[in-house]
């Protein structure tokens, strides 16, 4: 496959260090979200984005598309993860990886993902009252689902299918958005 | 899978919009940790010129440098800066009413306050750690540049300094392509090795757990390479194969049927000579006519041609069956059932029984069989429209296609590419050059931007063509994959011979110009002799996986290239291929059965010798093993039933489910046979074979159970990969588990009753 080469910009030696600003700046949030979707907790999300950036500045990175970095950032940083997590179990990191990256790639195509929070936000707001507060409760501040049942008054399988119920919402208003 | 990521990511964003954890600006964290990390390896690098300095002149004058550490190179931003600095380069993209939590958030980490090393401690490069340790032994240096001899050594020492650091920064900066070189590089990624010689491209080398992996030795950071795992050994033919894998084959002229017919009888007999293999009984003439005439058209021979046929020309009867519409009609059915069984499309369903029509169709005008793969990879793909093209990519596609990729390898490139996902083919790639990784992710490649979503169940099957878009929009990223000792590799869409593919009028994506190849490559001709030969033997001709059945392997892959090129000169007649192998020798015989006492008083070398007859075909056809295609499941099912109802078997040597007949009562038995129990013919209508393992199929089994890097789950999955179909199921991975527990335990009896079950599933 030919592909169109655009102006390649080197990154990670002296003379460019402008553009590796840039690139930090372009693509952080991006890592940053990759890796919380991945599961790490937002103190080690912060570690590993850091750590993916300092492993492409240990190599020239020659840039040919925002598309192909995004795409070598979060397999970096997706490594970085398993590596970590590796102590604690053993995982598929083949398939798990790239399953994922497909996945992603749904969700967020190549940019940073504030599309997908911008989409996000304008479908949580046409969701009931109940559901917000029961999604807010749940994610916002880490509640169980007892406790929300017992803040919306219903039962905790009440709770469970509204909850369900509002994602669905959710992720049909994002799929139809984000086409 | 994909569902339950895609719904993980859907909580992750979620989370961020309400509670505010929006992602912090790393900015400068990030350059101040490079800084001192740039400042660090300068600084170990002027060390190291002190030793070479001295190596130079015995009383050098080497200048002092000033050492700091690293945490005191770069004063540290304040928190407090810090977090002002970031509140005003938050990215605003819109005000979020939703929810008053500001999306700034201070740096949780205890790294994020910059004491302390930032980054996982890199080993010291020997060079460096040799520098360090010698550090003590030097002597001091001296400022004096008194005498011009002490100025040419302080001079020299500066240009080894200078050396040393280019060298130093040389060396920890790759010298191969990144992502998305240009069609010279093959995208390979040849990540920094360190001058320690550990890999750092995407991270750490592997370190598995603890369960897993042997006990760490001192090289346990150097780079694995698959020649240091217990079994890769390199098979001459294969490397020889990789020069030239995929070299057009040489036109040769057509042969007459019955030429090619004595040609298949004569090969078969030296190899059978050469391993003392004795065929058995060629069926009288009337059941072999009847036998040709059930694999052809599915039907019985009327009595007349019956009676024709005991009095001898065959030949008609075989010719008016190839021309018929039921012969048509079963093939297609048989062919449909091996492309498309276990996928995600009912076998029932229209998409599928439109497909049969069609090659129905195909078969019964006698058109060129390679067409096929035209028709199957290359058509087009409509919203709201179906072809055959789409019904494969409703059946496999999706989920990274890898599917799609291994069904590709088993029915078209006559290669078993499920196991080449991981790792490069343990003994080399087969002639066909194909068994390695990189092909198999670059036909992953090459695939990328197809995808098929939904539930067929549900008749909500859609296949999604986006390949003509991404290339329009040069969005088409490349498609990572990682090696067996953590390396990342990147692989370019390719096509299976490892030539780009270049679009023109009628190739305008990669899906097609790899349709447009496998129409006229060697290996689809080959693999269609294999597939026509595993449908009329009951195994294939030459085994798609290396190391497992090697009986005169090279006699028969000769065969194999021989009925391939009569094959591609018949215009690629399947008809033609049909008619030469029902009328071959080998069709002729008759399968050998045991009685039980037979069976049971029988010796190892015995039962040995009629096993290789059978992987040999001289002893017939091997028969089906129940009256409807057998699922692995069911094979597994089978094996299981049969481990528990015959308890510990009275011949501690019977490893494989061996469902014996009980025509005889057991009276007349030996008196050791009559304490096995009786036979329960509504568990199966297995027909004794006698089995034994190979010695290829246990030293595969040892193989793997010597491979320690791999758990018992994945050693599963390797036997699974052999079909060349689907990954083990969480279903199979259970029964495997049951099938252990039976074994008590002995893990190398249950891989090889695994190993039946694969073997014998259709």
């Amino acid at each position: 496959m030919t592909i169109e080469s655009k102006e390649a910009a080197p990154v990670g030696n002296g003379a460019a260090e402008l553009d590796l600003t840039e690139l930090v700046a372009r693509h952080q949030a991006m890592v940053w979200r990759y890796l919380r979707a991945l599961g790490a907790e937002a103190a080690l999300a912060d570690d590993l984005t850091q750590d993916t950036f300092l492993e492409i500045m240990r190599r020239p990175l020659v840039q040919f598309s925002d598309a192909a970095t995004a795409s070598y950032l979060r397999r970096v940083a997706h490594n970085l993860f398993i590596t970590r997590r590796r102590r604690e179990a053993r995982m598929l990191v083949t398939e798990h990886a790239e399953q994922f990256e497909i996945a992603w790639v749904r969700w967020a195509g190549f940019e940073s993902g504030d599309a997908v929070l911008d989409a996000l936000q304008n479908c949580f707001e046409r969701l009931s009252q109940r559901a917000q507060l029961a999604l807010r409760l749940r994610y916002g501040q880490e509640r169980s689902r007892q406790e929300i049942a017992e803040s919306l008054k219903i039962t905790e399988h009440g709770a469970k299918n509204l909850m369900q119920r509002a994602k669905s919402q959710l992720r049909e208003c994002l799929e139809k958005k984000l086409q | 899978m994909t569902k339950e990521l895609s719904e993980q990511i859907l909580d992750s964003f979620l989370e961020e919009l309400l509670s505010g954890q929006s992602p912090p600006n790393l900015s400068r964290r990030i350059e101040a940790a490079w800084k001192r990390e740039k400042a660090r390896r300068m600084s170990e690098a002027g060390r190291g010129s002190l030793v070479v300095a001295e190596l130079v002149e015995e009383a050098p004058q080497t200048p002092t440098q000033e050492h700091s550490t690293p945490d005191q190179t770069t004063p540290e931003p304040s928190n407090a800066e810090m977090s002002a600095a970031e509140a005003a380069s938050q990215p605003t993209s819109g005000s979020k009413a939703v929810d008053a939590s500001i999306r700034h958030r201070p740096q949780s980490s205890p790294r994020s306050t910059g004491h302390g090393s930032t980054h996982p401690p890199t080993r010291r490069p020997k060079t460096e750690a040799a520098a360090m340790d010698g550090r003590a032994q030097r002597r001091p240096a001296s400022r004096s540049f008194t005498t011009s001899r002490q100025l040419l050594a302080t001079l020299a020492a500066l240009a080894a300094c200078t050396m040393l650091a280019l060298l130093t920064w040389q060396r920890t900066a790759p010298r191969s392509t990144p992502p998305l070189a240009s069609d010279d590089a093959r995208g390979q990624l040849q990540p920094n090795k360190g001058l320690d010689g550990m890999d750092v491209a995407a991270g750490q080398p592997p370190s598995l757990s603890p369960s897993t992996v042997p006990p760490a030795s001192p090289s346990a950071s150097e780079v694995l390479d698959i020649g240091d795992l217990p079994f890769a050994s390199q098979s001459p033919a294969g490397e020889a194969a990789s020069a030239t894998p995929n070299a057009p084959a040489a036109s040769i002229a057509s042969l007459p049927a019955s030429a090619v017919i004595t040609q298949i009888d004569q090969r078969l007999a030296e190899a059978w000579k050469s391993l003392g293999i004795v065929g058995s009984q060629r069926l009288p003439p009337a059941a072999r006519a009847q036998r040709i005439s059930q694999v052809l058209t599915g039907q019985p021979l009327p009595p007349a041609d019956e009676l024709s046929a005991t009095e001898g020309d065959l030949q008609p009867i075989i010719q008016e069956q190839l021309n018929s519409r039921a012969f048509a009609r079963r093939w297609a059915d048989q062919f449909v059932q091996q492309w498309l069984a276990g996928g995600s499309l009912p076998l029932k369903d229209p998409q599928v029984e439109q497909l049969q029509q069609e090659l129905t169709h195909h078969i019964a005008a006698a058109q060129p069989w390679n067409e096929v793969a035209l028709t199957l990879f290359g058509g087009e793909i409509l919203a709201g429209t179906t072809s055959a093209t789409t019904t494969l990519l409703s059946s496999w596609g999706g989920g990274g296609n890898h599917r799609l990729v291994s069904r590709l390898g088993t029915n078209f490139l006559d290669s078993n590419l499920s196991c080449v996902r991981c790792h490069d083919a343990l003994g080399g790639p087969s002639p066909n050059g194909l068994e390695k990784q990189e092909v198999y992710w670059s036909l992953v490649a090459m695939l990328y931007g197809l995808d098929a979503r939904g539930s067929a169940q549900r008749q909500e099957r859609t296949v999604i063509d986006r390949q003509g878009k991404l290339l329009a929009e040069n969005t088409v990223p490349p498609v990572y994959y990682d090696l067996l000792d953590g390396r990342l590799q990147a692989a370019e869409p390719r096509l299976p011979s490892g030539e780009a593919w270049t679009p023109s009028d009628t190739v305008q994506v990669p899906r097609q110009a790899l349709a447009v190849w496998l129409s006229q490559s060697p290996q689809l001709d080959k693999a269609t002799v294999n597939q026509v030969w595993k449908m009329l033997f009951g195994r294939y001709l030459v085994p798609q996986v290396g190391g497992l059945d090697d009986l005169a392997l090279a006699q028969r892959r000769s065969l194999q290239d021989y009925l391939a090129q009569q094959f591609r000169a018949h215009d690629r007649d399947l008809k033609q291929l049909v008619g030469w192998l029902v009328q071959s020798d080998a069709f002729a015989r008759q399968p050998i059965r045991l009685e039980r006492s037979q069976w049971l008083n029988a010796s190892e070398e015995q039962l040995k010798a009629l096993r290789d007859a059978q992987v040999l075909f001289a002893a017939g056809p091997t028969l089906p093993l129940s009256e409807t295609p057998l699922s692995l499941e069911r094979a597994l099912l089978a094996v299981i039933d049969w481990q528990g109802k015959s308890g510990q078997p009275a011949d501690s040597t019977v490893t494989l489910a061996q469902p014996v007949p009980s025509s005889k009562p057991a009276a007349s038995l030996p008196p050791a046979a009559s304490k096995l129990p009786e036979f329960d013919p509504a568990a199966s209508s297995y027909a004794v074979h006698g089995e034994r393992p190979l010695a290829a199929e246990i030293a595969f089994v040892q193989q793997l159970l010597q491979a320690e890097r791999l758990n018992w789950e994945q050693r599963v999955e390797h036997i699974v990969a052999l079909d060349g179909g689907s990954p083990a199921t969480k279903r199979i991975q259970k029964l495997a588990a049951d099938l252990l527990e039976q074994h008590d335990g002995d893990a190398q009896a249950a891989l090889l009753d695994l190993l039946w079950a694969v073997t014998h599933a259709d």
